[in-house]
């Protein structure tokens, strides 16, 4: 096991904590970029799917798993991100590297807005309002008639930045990519900002928080901006990927799918967004692999996919409630500290938070 | 004219090199189709049957030794009605598994999510499971549509019910989707032929358990005839919720809720529910010959009734097949379409509607039925509707 020596403050909030670790994210970075010289248009669609959803993960990640609150609402502001861009695209002919940003500020804005009416809001009656804003907002967009194509939707423009159209998959792959690796280093540097660390200490204790000046309803209407521009951005590119946008694209269920992400993937970590969108969007294609190896009454019989993504699920949340990358720390910390792992190192300490779980 | 353009739209994609393998999904002993569909969603009530049924033809025609020698196998991915799913499936079908052509891929929104690149992919989409007029329209060399869309199943109903019996406050009860939006489109459309106006318009979700306050609405506006542009369950429950408040309207809807499940539901309460549909919904009892025999040997491997969705699934592949037989061994998707758009005077073996294809017309069934839930079943009360 390898401990720092720390010498100063800046090394608290270092993008990389060691050059080890630096070289393997690098690394990893060098082989996402590679990716189309070995991979085929399948598998960048597919990836690509996975950096989008990271995205609107990460959003989902600042709000739910940094500043504490909860939301079933996620995918209406994918859903103004993605109506927005496509009608500033199509009606405005607004450019695409304009557009884009518009579309994630509007979210935003919708998203301060709401997180100003929740923010007094805790637990299961935020829950509630978020999911109700899901629901409200699909109906509006359907109900708004022309404007956004009612329930029939819009088709999507292809993608086109100063005149160069992003048509095929590597290009679609490598864009998202880029925006991608993008919003996590915003993340992670949000986390190392005061306004990460109050919205921090506002997950763990609002009252303690706000005993030591923290602002508590800007910091939790920010967590809410925050997580709508991530939002809206994910919509923007969203939107290019499935061609065609409908109300009932980004209904509630939706919403329950980016929850269950970050949820599976490891709550309150960038990571945890990350691992999150590639057992979502990847978990389809390694279940038809299972199903060729399994009976064919079994393979053809619908709901195998669902009861499958429930029966997992359902183990996270029994046996492992910090999810992949908590189950890879733990993996990571047996081996570095073998033969002296001990499982108390993952238990939680902070057991003052049990007085303000009801509210 | 079409025909030129046609053509033309083939030798542009070719030049592009879409389609340079030109026949991807057949090899010299196999033709891989694909589709996607619900069977684990809350449509899974219209895949699961169709899925079956799409089976059962293809299993038909391999055991009869395939076509020009070749066997058809056909792959069927679930979407559970989620636009992000089918994207994904329809990926997988047209990249790893190379299809040759989309068949009854159910789903409005699904469908026009995906069409665009699967044409350009050079991957015909045939029959969706979908009555929108945008799976025929604008004409296009790869799309081919099965049913007339819910906009002129409505516009059907609508002078249907002006011929015979004739009505004074028409209204609607919609389902706040892009299909309830196409439906009660016909009920206006058709109206404003005859001058008139909707009385009173209602809209609810699918996701409503409770139609009290549509119902309530309906009745106060004392409609005498209810076009129900909605699906299966929002039909049943307005229908039911109606009766139980002594509110007695001739109720009308679409084909989406043509099914068993629909006529007994509610301990009679739907008699006297009528419905505009393209396909007829045979039963076991009242068929026979070929359509007898499918019927049977239907309930005989998946041990239930043949749902109309399964029967639909069966001729859909049936179509197909007639296609392929007449594209000849030599197949390519020029020929295959081609041979799709010469079919004129096929006849559904199971519920004995029309089809016929054209240069200008690529949706198939002509001809509308009325139904009518009578003692719990449905029957068939007039033939050959149109407006």
């Amino acid at each position: 096991m390898r401990v720092i020596f720390r010498k100063s403050y800046v090394q608290d909030i270092q993008l990389f904590r060691d050059r080890g670790q630096a070289f393997w994210y690098l690394l990893f970075a060098a082989i996402a970029l590679a990716a189309p010289l070995f991979l085929d248009g399948y598998f960048l669609d597919e990836l690509s799917f996975v950096f989008i959803y990271a995205i609107a993960g990460l959003g989902l990640m600042v709000l739910t798993g940094f500043s504490g609150q909860v939301s079933f609402g996620q995918a209406a502001f994918v859903a103004i991100g993605a109506y927005t861009h496509t009608i500033l695209l199509t009606r405005y002919s607004v450019p695409w590297l304009l557009s884009l940003p518009i579309a994630a500020l509007v979210a935003g804005l919708v998203g301060l807005a709401v997180g100003r009416i929740c923010g007094k809001m805790h637990g299961l009656y935020l829950a509630i309002a978020t999911l109700s804003i899901a629901i409200v907002t699909e109906r509006l967009i359907g109900g708004a008639g022309d404007f956004t194509g009612g329930h029939r939707g819009l088709s999507v423009p292809e993608i086109n930045i100063l005149g160069l159209a992003i048509d095929e998959s590597w290009k679609v792959y490598l864009l998202n990519f880029v925006i991608f690796v993008g919003c996590i280093l915003i993340v992670r540097n949000l986390t190392r900002t005061r306004s990460g660390r109050a919205m921090i200490a506002i997950r763990d204790s609002e009252v303690s928080a706000r005993a030591l000046g923290t602002n508590v309803a800007f910091f939790k209407a920010y967590a809410f901006f925050i997580s709508a521009v991530f939002a809206g951005l994910a919509g923007g590119l969203l939107a290019h990927a499935f061609f065609y946008i409908t109300p009932e694209t980004f209904g509630m269920g939706e919403s329950i799918r980016l929850l269950l992400m970050i949820v599976v993937g490891g709550i309150g970590t960038i990571h945890g967004a990350v691992f999150g969108a590639f057992f979502i969007v990847l978990l389809p294609t390694v279940l038809s692999w299972v199903k060729i190896v399994l009976p064919s009454a079994v393979a053809t019989s619908g709901g195998f996919d669902s009861l499958a993504f429930g029966l997992i699920l359902l183990g996270f949340i029994l046996f492992e409630p910090d999810g992949l990358y908590g189950r890879w720390t733990k993996i990571h910390h047996y081996f570095n500290v073998f033969p002296m792992y001990k499982k108390r190192s993952f238990q939680r300490q902070k057991t003052f938070l049990k007085t303000e779980r009801l509210r | 004219m079409k025909k030129l353009a046609t053509a033309l739209a083939f030798t542009a994609m070719t030049a592009t090199g879409a389609m340079a393998e030109g026949l991807q999904g057949v090899t010299d002993d196999m033709i891989t189709l694909g589709t996607y569909t619900d069977l684990s969603g809350p449509l899974a009530v219209w895949g699961v049957p169709e899925a079956n049924g799409l089976r059962m033809r293809v299993d038909e025609i391999n055991a009869a030794g395939g076509i020009h020698g070749r066997q058809l196998e056909i792959i069927i991915e679930d979407t559970q009605y989620q636009v992000p799913r089918a994207i994904q499936v329809a990926n997988k079908l047209m990249r790893r598994d190379q299809i040759f052509a989309m068949v009854g891929a159910l789903g409005t929104p699904m469908n026009l999510a995906i069409m665009p690149q699967q044409i350009e992919a050079g991957i015909p989409n045939m029959f969706p499971m979908s009555a929108e007029v945008e799976m025929y329209e604008p004409l296009d060399p790869m799309k081919y549509a099965f049913f007339r869309s819910y906009t002129d199943q409505f516009r059907a109903g609508v002078a249907y019910f002006k011929e015979n019996g004739d009505f004074s406050t028409p209204c609607i009860a919609q389902l706040a989707n892009e299909a309830g939006e196409s439906m009660a489109l016909g009920v206006t459309q058709q109206l404003a032929e005859y001058d008139m106006k909707v009385a009173a318009k209602t809209e609810h979700s699918a996701t409503e358990s409770d139609m009290l306050s549509s119902v309530t609405t309906l009745k106060n506006a004392g409609c005498d005839i209810v076009f129900l542009a909605g699906g299966v369950r929002d039909t049943i429950l307005v229908v039911a919720t109606s009766k139980k408040l002594g509110f007695e309207p001739t109720f009308v809807t679409g084909m989406v809720s043509y099914m068993d499940a629909v006529a007994t539901a509610a301990d009679g309460a739907m008699d006297g529910l009528y419905l505009v549909s393209p396909f007829v919904f045979a039963n076991a009892g009242d068929s026979e010959g070929e359509a007898k025999r499918i019927l049977e040997s239907y309930s005989e491997i998946y041990g239930e009734k043949m749902a109309p969705q399964a029967q639909l699934g069966y001729v859909f592949i049936d179509l197909i097949a007639v296609a392929l037989e007449a594209a000849g061994r030599d197949l390519t998707t020029e020929g295959f379409l081609a041979a799709t758009e010469a079919i004129t005077s096929y006849v559904d073996p199971i519920g004995g509607q029309s089809v016929s294809f054209g240069p200008e017309d690529h949706q198939g069934i002509e001809s509308l039925i009325m139904a009518k839930v009578e003692d719990g079943k449905w029957t068939i009360a007039a033939r050959g509707l149109d407006y």
